[in-house]
């Protein structure tokens, strides 16, 4: 069976993952798979048999394509803001500023902060009548911008983007910043003498040097908005008319809520397919030269 | 000898884990009316009093209704249900049905042929799927009342409304005076249920029933009426601005007990936090107010023009079923027959509606006199409550939630949206 002993040893080194992976992954996607051909409300003992009509109502389901333009909204939104901001906030560190050691803590504070607490606390900030921001709004006599945040189906989920923005940017902060000790300093030096500028080294210099960690925050991020669930449940349950609805989210309802654990597995099941996707999109991204 | 030791410990340990697992009966829920234990390990509440009527062990297990939902599909589906479970009426009941004991022979050993007449009967028929009776309602809720401030009505000289237009004018003047007139957590969907139902049924009784059975269209003329109201509410000024981003609880509640929103729709439920001083007192901790305010409670404003403001509509609060499997069956209906009628007087010393006939509300705790009459004024309501709260397919729920908010959106007409709903009822399996 082994061509040598080499190959038998491979094969007990793979072996415990393989079983994991097994357990843990390939089974529970070949449960939904089998599921989603059939109708079921996740509990009773009986199931019928309906073939493709899941798959089928999935493509024409406004309310699940809805929830797939706002993942992939807040998708890039959220994952480019918050790779802006974090390789500005590592550039504008490495230089030569005092109480660094107290910068990092501030920005990496949001990171550590459950998500539950974050969805409580941007609930009450963005309060239409009662909230920190519209306050803060009225007492700068800018009346005119106050505004129902959460409750305005044209801002809600940019309001939502905006907390996950402030919470992760510190994540993306870290890894550029750790990415960033590993430039060799020569380069900034060898730089600034040929007369190059900031703008210049950043983008002939930092950005190229840390592909890797660009490659890592996108799937980082992608995974991150494919899973998103608990600020979206926490603050807006989806709502209001739909507006902040998620995949994430709509899975619940359906299977939870309304029974339908055979239709939710069929759509947990295009979230899976989705990430492969983007995921092997992103990995031949990197590894093209 | 050493070894003899050991062999006596784990045989005395096997015979006393045994033994609990005979006697001690299981029960969860997502309220357990207080049938647990505080945060420091003492018994609390309705659990002190469940002992003393001499149930038997009883392992309580408490969830977040989320949690609650997830795991008794977990725990029904793998055959690790426990003895007793709390249930909504309706959709969530009518799924796990097929799993329950028949609780009829159980009633009818414990009270009688007639023990029926023991019950409220709305509730009784509420927990009935397809003629077996799979739970029994612990307490009632009755929604489709109009709580008002009486305090800040005073302070700017109007009258709680009892039309329509009244509600309208009411609410905009305290609007225009900085006050919040009717609040409303139109991002929860249960209570915008409760608003619906409370319109539909003051301008054509049971049509929405009808229509929820399929004997009806949901594009019948009350209920886009219903709904066209509904949507009104959220540009003549009776819905506070911002009133999709606000939950019923905290943010209503909030709003409304500690003297920021004048009016509010809310239920029986709701009763213990506001009226009595326990609970007011939970409340102004919670919320950090100190003040007194006279809360009142009526119905919705008449919208029909008969002169009469709505009337409630209810259902049970939580109901507790009996898991078939259950290999504790014996035990788990003492447990239930006491949870369920000894500790009636418990659930109305905190002013819940009992779910069995002739426990009146305790008022002993009632914050004031004006609550007292408030009080009673509700349970003159519930006498004569029509209708019920919970639906029974989810289905139907979805899209009446949908319709009613892109109707406040303005996405849709209230035709567009009851046609929506209509799709969706001609959808359900009935």
């Amino acid at each position: 069976m082994f061509k040598n002993k080499s190959n038998f040893v491979d094969v007990i080194y793979i072996l415990p993952a393989f079983i994991f992976i097994t357990i843990f992954f390939f089974y529970p996607i070949g449960y939904i798979f089998g599921i989603s051909f059939y109708e079921w409300n996740g509990i009773s003992q009986n199931r019928t048999y309906v073939g493709l009509e899941n798959y089928r109502d999935f493509f024409t389901d406004k309310i699940a394509l809805k929830s797939l333009i706002n993942q992939f909204l807040w998708g890039v939104i959220t994952i480019l803001s918050q790779m802006f901001l974090g390789l500005g906030m590592a550039i504008l560190l490495r230089s030569q500023a005092r109480f660094k050691i107290i910068y990092k803590l501030i920005f990496f504070f949001p990171n550590v902060i459950a998500v539950a607490v974050v969805a409580y606390v941007f609930n009450k900030i963005y309060d239409n009548n009662f909230g920190e921001l519209n306050l803060l709004l009225e007492s700068i006599k800018l009346n005119f911008l106050t505004h129902p945040w959460l409750g305005d189906p044209n801002t809600a989920l940019y309001a939502l983007m905006i907390a996950n923005i402030w919470q992760w940017t510190g994540f993306s902060f870290l890894l550029y910043h750790a990415g960033m000790t590993q430039i060799n300093e020569e380069l900034y030096e060898s730089a600034r003498i040929d007369g190059a500028n900031l703008f210049a080294i950043v983008k002939n210099i930092i950005i190229p040097l840390l592909k890797p960690t660009h490659i890592a925050l996108l799937i980082l991020g992608v995974i991150g908005t494919l899973k998103t669930f608990d600020i979206i449940y926490l603050t807006t349950k989806g709502g209001p008319a739909r507006s902040t609805e998620f995949l994430s989210t709509y899975i619940f309802q359906k299977g939870i809520m309304e029974f339908k654990a055979s239709y939710a597995s069929t759509m947990a099941l295009m979230i899976v397919v989705i990430a492969l996707i983007l995921t092997i999109l992103q990995v031949k991204g990197y590894n093209r030269k | 000898m050493g070894n003899f030791f050991k062999m006596i410990v784990i045989c005395f340990t096997i015979i006393s884990f045994t033994n609990i697992a005979k006697s001690e009966v299981t029960y969860s829920c997502w309220n357990c009316m207080m049938l647990g234990i505080d945060g420091e390990g003492n018994l609390e509440g309705a659990r002190v009093d469940y002992n003393a009527k001499g149930g038997p062990d009883i392992a309580v297990t408490n969830y977040p209704y989320g949690d609650y939902l997830q795991a008794l599909q977990l725990n029904m589906i793998s055959g690790t249900s426990d003895d007793l479970m709390a249930f909504q009426v309706g959709a969530m009941i009518n799924q796990y049905a097929e799993y329950l004991e028949d609780l009829t022979p159980y009633c009818e050993k414990e009270w009688g042929a007639n023990w029926k007449d023991k019950f409220l009967a709305v509730g009784i028929d509420q927990v009935t799927v397809d003629g077996k009776l799979v739970a029994l309602p612990q307490v009632m809720s009755a929604a489709g009342a109009l709580w008002y401030n009486q305090t800040i009505l005073d302070q700017y000289n109007l009258s709680v409304p009892t039309n329509w237009d009244e509600w309208i004018s009411v609410s905009n003047t305290l609007k225009d005076n900085g006050v919040i007139g009717f609040m409303h957590g139109a991002k929860d969907s249960w209570v915008n249920y409760d608003m619906f139902i409370g319109i539909a049924n003051e301008l054509d009784p049971g049509v929405i029933y009808e229509a929820e059975a399929g004997n009806a269209s949901w594009t019948h003329d009350s209920l886009v009426k219903a709904m066209s109201m509904w949507g009104e509410m959220f540009s003549n000024g009776i819905m506070q601005e911002g009133a999709l981003g606000n939950s019923q609880y905290p943010d209503t509640h909030q709003g409304f007990t500690s003297g920021n929103a004048a009016m509010m729709t809310m239920g029986t439920w709701n009763n213990f936090s506001t009226f009595t001083n326990e609970g007011l007192k939970g409340s102004k901790a919670s919320y950090g107010f100190s003040e007194d305010f006279k809360y009142g409670i009526t119905g919705l404003p008449d919208m029909n023009g008969d002169g009469k403001h709505g009337r409630l509509f209810a259902s049970p609060d939580v109901s507790i079923g009996m898991s078939a499997s259950s290999s504790n069956k014996d035990e788990a209906w003492k447990a239930l027959k006491i949870i369920i009628e000894d500790l009636q007087p418990t659930y109305a010393r905190d002013l819940w509606v009992p779910s069995m006939n002739g426990v009146p509300f305790d008022m002993s705790d009632a914050t004031s006199d004006f609550a007292k009459a408030a009080l009673e004024y509700e349970l003159g309501m519930i006498e004569n409550a029509y209708g019920k709260r919970e639906f029974i397919y989810a289905e139907i729920k979805t899209a009446l939630g949908d319709a009613m908010q892109n109707v406040a959106v303005g996405n849709m007409t209230a035709l567009e949206a009851m046609e929506m709903v209509e799709e969706a009822s001609q959808s359900v399996k009935r």
